[in-house]
């Protein structure tokens, strides 16, 4: 029981002086169990020993510093108070998905410009070429212009010789 | 408190000059390094500016506040352990043969008995520092005085009893350590100057 009431005394000691009828307790239970005089007294040269612990210099503008760096830090926007739509959406990330979706729209918008001018740039020259071929032979003016009409067969006409049956015809009878 | 919640930097200032040099000298009883204390130290203010819309009148501002400290601390133990660094002394930015910071010295002791008190304080220091990261925290804190055992164990996260078998066995480590000390009286002798 007193080893109890001893400790609770100098946890008390350890935080703020003792009051007065808290002395007179300690005093009664030193009279008592004289071994807790050493105890005490050891513990009491420990925090005189403590309160000689050397105190951190501190720069004479710390508080002027540490004011302009609150400041500065609660300068920006913080995240908290961005503006939200319907609760939890950020207002910021609608417009960068709009900006993204804009930009993209606009370079698909060039892509197909692009596609659109080179298929009538291909037009034009397959009209240019159908007109030439015309005029080279007229004879074969409807042949040529189904084979002209057909561009795989035109393809097809670039990569094998075309056969000439009357010159064979003419050939095999010799 | 409250009034910073509400943005008054008046009574910020207010609560910085009140706190700084204990909040400073935790800090520095922990990592032996005066810029690093003081540096850290800036960082617990700004990081309690920049949280005072989240404080409740409920907490004590000493618990927060420590708390704070103490989460910093261990941060930059945790960060010194996995990139030891070679401290220096930094210089001014414009002024190269200025040092950054401007300390005054309020040593007034003649040169034997400030040699003494030197030592002593050197021995404190160490023992302090060589205590484990808890023992050391609760035993700072109660040192302080001003904050409860109740409060310590929340700073800590740790029990009441547990805080205080915590404080109690960095106290018997230190009687140890500084025994010879406690044994000459040295303490007195530098104590009376």
């Amino acid at each position: 029981m007193s080893e109890s009431e001893y400790q609770k005394l100098l946890e008390l000691k350890l935080q703020r002086p003792l009051l007065p009828e808290e002395q007179s307790r300690l005093d009664d239970l030193v009279s008592q169990h004289p071994e807790i005089r050493d105890h005490w007294d050891e513990e009491m040269q420990l925090c005189q020993l403590l309160n000689r612990l050397p105190d951190a210099p501190i720069s004479s503008n710390f508080t002027v510093q540490t004011l302009a760096a609150a400041q500065s830090e609660s300068a920006p926007k913080r995240v908290s108070d961005r503006p939200r739509l319907f609760g939890w959406l950020s207002l910021r990330w609608v417009q960068s998905a709009t900006v993204t979706a804009a930009a993209m729209a606009a370079a698909w918008i060039l892509y197909d410009q692009k596609q659109s001018a080179g298929r009538a740039q291909m037009a034009g020259e397959l009209a240019q070429f159908s007109s030439a071929a015309l005029a080279v032979d007229p004879e074969k003016a409807d042949v040529n212009l189904d084979a002209l009409m057909n561009y795989d067969v035109i393809t097809r006409l670039e990569n094998h010789p075309i056969v000439d049956d009357d010159l064979l015809a003419v050939l095999e009878q010799e | 408190m409250l009034r910073v919640k509400d943005g008054d930097m008046d009574a910020f200032e207010l609560l910085v000059e009140r706190y700084k040099r204990p909040v400073i000298n935790f800090i520095f009883r922990t990592l032996k390094d005066a810029t690093e204390a003081e540096d850290l130290a800036q960082n617990v203010f700004v990081q309690v500016h920049k949280s005072a819309h989240r404080y409740k009148v409920t907490a004590k501002f000493t618990t927060w506040l420590f708390t704070i400290a103490r989460n910093l601390t261990l941060n930059e133990i945790r960060r010194r352990t996995r990139h030891p660094a070679s401290s220096m002394d930094a210089a001014h930015p414009e002024f190269d043969d200025q040092p950054i910071r401007q300390y005054e010295d309020n040593r007034t002791a003649s040169p034997p008995d400030a040699t003494l008190s030197g030592e002593l304080e050197d021995k404190i220091a160490e023992a302090v520092a060589a205590l484990p990261e808890n023992q050391r925290t609760a035993m700072l804190l109660c040192q302080q005085g001003d904050v409860s055992y109740e409060d310590i164990s929340s700073i800590i996260g740790c029990t009441l009893s547990a805080t205080k078998s915590l404080i109690h066995r960095a106290r018997e480590t230190l009687k140890q350590q500084l025994k010879p000390y406690l044994r000459t009286g040295a303490w007195r002798e530098g104590a009376q100057h």
